[in-house]
């Protein structure tokens, strides 16, 4: 008798801590439910409409994709998308590296703890702030940058205005603006790393370049695989900085996927259209993270 | 304890998150109209108008409420008033009336999209002769299909005009404004020689949309050149002679030295005209009293004379009635209210000046834009609303641009706009 009670009472404690369990990650499930899982399956169903705002969604099949794929403009938002990744990415990597490596090693004083904020503040400023900012930097006529060209008695740059240069334009204020963010992720990493396996290197011989090659960069293989994920994925997002800083152009210059998406779902309506293309730039993002997991893996 | 306390706390969160979400769906029902979902009061209309006061008069709600008082004791009804930002105002009009649950009667900007989905109530039954007779724009309202009149002009004017900052034109010893296209060429060309630092003219080819861009870059060249956008069948007629006459007058800025590279970043021309960096621009007549007001010494013209003539764009936003209104006959009497000559003459000249749309109106735009809107009403033209205008605007937009920077040629710009257009756009 008192052994089936306390059965009775274990099994209704585990249910009850089943009970606890699920009261507690159902609202986050709710929250994520409706906000983010909801939104990719009717992004999916959209896609298969003519869906314009102005009419309720009529199933038109693959049509939207068949003409995705025939669409010069978007061919060239994925060239320029590939081609604004491609820069950022690395770049961003390499720069928040290597800035919270200097911090963390060299600097690591109430002057680092100064530069750290600094190097940080980018990401606290909005993307709009930024191009405002950038505009002027930027600007073709008497913009800081050409003035400090001119003194080295170069002639003045279209930066934005010319097709050769307004993406990395746009990719230098997105390193910019995300370095920082990185940075911090980093330093938290390297200052993680134990101190015994530091002196134990500096012990061996090893140089502050040996230690940052051997020791550093493969202790946090994780977090880089953490920042390059991110990367390519606000990357292949780019949208607020080319919108404020040079609307798609000139011509089709720094037009990218996610402009593009935006241009065509909120300018044109074509929500349709716009719900084929996202579902495709998701796809995109999907098979890059799957290599990108791959090649981490064969690495380690 | 412990336990208990966190599941109350969880609850609650999940009982807010639930609240959240069924009042983001309710609040738009319950702000607007109680139409669709539940039969409105016949004595009950939402009227969805946009912000138009950015000075120091009374806001748009003060005034339209105001105005409409009399309205609503004289027919014994209530009117919501609702009063739209321009943020998304298109997207906000547009979900509305698709759901049914939105204004009874709506402002409009776009409507192409609207006539087409059946969104907006045929006019027609509910304008007399008389009507007919008063307003003055008729001809540039939306029309269906069948040739039913759908919307009714209440915002006409901001025609884009040509300015001269007269200070530099003086100091470049210019004392007679252009009038043709190569006048203008020669003035600009005079104003560089003078002012190598000024901006000759410009246009706003950095511009983050089409729609902008084209409204004082293209559209008033291409209607001095005699383009009509639309032809007799309404299908899209920008494969014609007059664009490229458009074109070869912007490339011609371009060879000819007036714009320099950073053109296709220019995204503010008024901002250098009032700066004193720019001698010539083309802006909406609205711009004027910024002008004015920061001291700019300037002069203006319609517009110069191409190969065609004369000729610029003026905007025409109107009033349309949802298809879902329950009681039409009093929307129809609601919007010739709101643009009948005393309230529109009270909104001009408290909230936002305009030229007058009706014939029993008094209020007079300044001079020389008065005189401009009496004597040249028939060399303004409305864009018409055609089928994917805003994608074509902004495909055309990027396509001057590559001319500008040398990619295309002003042929090759209308085939790979009209191509795009054929074969994305249009369905």
């Amino acid at each position: 008798m008192n052994g089936e009670k306390r059965t009775r009472t274990r099994l209704t404690r585990r249910h009850r801590q089943e009970l606890y369990g699920w009261a507690y990650i159902l609202p986050g499930m709710v929250v994520l439910t409706v906000f983010c899982i909801l939104p990719i399956f009717m992004t999916l169903y959209y896609s298969f409409t003519d869906y314009n705002l102005a009419q309720a969604p009529e199933f038109i099949a693959f049509s939207n994709y068949v003409k995705v794929f025939t669409n010069t403009q978007l061919r060239k938002a994925l060239v320029n998308t590939v081609i604004y990744v491609i820069i950022t990415v690395p770049l961003q990597t390499i720069v928040s590296l290597l800035a919270a490596s200097f911090l963390a090693n060299f600097l690591n004083s109430r002057y680092g703890k100064f530069l750290r904020g600094v190097i940080f503040i980018p990401i606290l400023v909005s993307y709009v702030a930024a191009a405002a900012v950038w505009r002027i930097i930027y600007n073709s006529k008497g913009g800081i940058l050409n003035q400090i060209i001119g003194v080295f008695g170069l002639d003045s740059v279209n930066w934005l205005g010319d097709a050769g240069t307004a993406l990395i334009c746009v990719a230098v204020v997105a390193v910019w603006k995300s370095a920082g963010y990185f940075m911090v992720i980093f330093y938290a990493g390297i200052m993680n790393i134990s101190v015994e396996v530091k002196e134990a290197a500096i012990i061996d011989g090893a140089t502050p370049r040996q230690r940052f090659w051997y020791i550093t960069v493969p202790i946090l293989k994780p977090i880089t695989y953490m920042v390059v994920t991110l990367g390519v994925i606000w990357s292949f997002q780019a949208f607020d900085l080319v919108y404020k800083l040079t609307g798609g152009g000139p011509g089709f210059a720094t037009t990218t996927i996610a402009y593009v998406i935006y241009s065509y779902a909120f300018q044109d309506r074509r929500i349709g259209y716009a719900c084929a293309i996202a579902i495709l730039l998701l796809l995109v993002i999907l098979a890059i993270h799957l290599v990108e997991q791959q090649f981490f893996k064969e690495e380690d | 304890m412990k336990k208990l306390l966190a599941l109350v706390l969880a609850a609650v969160l999940l009982a807010g998150v639930l609240a959240g979400c069924g009042a983001s769906g309710s609040s738009s029902g319950g702000s607007t109209s109680q139409g669709s979902a539940q039969p409105a009061e016949p004595t009950e209309l939402t009227l969805w108008l946009p912000v138009y006061q950015f000075g120091d008069g009374p806001s748009d709600e003060e005034f339209w409420t105001g105005q409409l008082a009399s309205f609503e004791e004289e027919n014994n009804c209530t009117i919501n008033l609702e009063i739209l930002s321009w943020t998304d105002y298109v997207t906000t009009i547009y979900t509305g009336l698709l759901s049914g649950d939105g204004p009874d009667v709506v402002y409009t900007t776009e409507v192409y999209d609207l006539i087409a989905a059946d969104l907006l109530a045929p006019l027609d039954e509910y304008i007399t002769d008389e009507d007919r007779e008063n307003y003055i724009y008729l001809d540039q309202a939306a029309y269906n299909e069948e040739g039913q009149m759908c919307t009714l002009p209440m915002m006409v004017g901001n025609a884009c005009v040509m300015y001269f900052n007269m200070d530099i034109l003086e100091a470049a010893g210019i004392t007679e404004l252009p009038t043709t296209w190569d006048e203008l060429f020669d003035v600009c060309k005079a104003i560089k020689e003078s002012n190598p630092d000024v901006w000759p003219f410009i246009q706003p080819w950095g511009a983050s949309n089409g729609t902008s861009a084209l409204m004082t870059g293209f559209w008033p060249y291409f209607f001095q050149a005699g383009g009509t956008v639309l032809d007799e069948n309404g299908e899209l007629n920008m494969d014609s002679e007059a664009t490229l006459e458009a074109l070869n007058f912007i490339k011609r800025m371009k060879d000819e030295g007036i714009f320099d590279d950073s053109i296709t970043s220019m995204d503010d021309p008024p901002g250098k005209f009032v700066s004193g960096e720019a001698a010539i621009i083309v802006a909406g007549t609205g711009n004027a009293s910024t002008f004015t007001e920061n001291g700019v010494n300037w002069q203006s013209v319609l517009s110069m004379e191409g190969p065609a003539g004369l000729g610029t764009k003026i905007a025409v936003n109107s009033l349309g009635i949802a298809n879902y209104c329950e009681d039409k006959e009093l929307a129809a009497k609601l919007i010739k209210y709101l643009t009948s000559g005393p309230v529109m003459d009270a909104y001009h000249s408290e909230v936002y000046g305009m030229a007058s749309v009706t014939k029993d109106a008094t209020y007079e735009e300044p001079e020389p834009f008065q005189s401009m809107y009496a004597e040249h009403s028939d060399v303004m033209y409305v864009v018409p609303a055609f089928e994917g205008s805003t994608s074509f605007e902004n495909t055309m937009m990027q396509n001057i641009q590559l001319m500008l920077t040398g990619s295309l040629t002003p042929e090759e710009v209308i085939d790979e706009t009209m191509t795009y257009y054929n074969e994305q756009i249009k369905s």
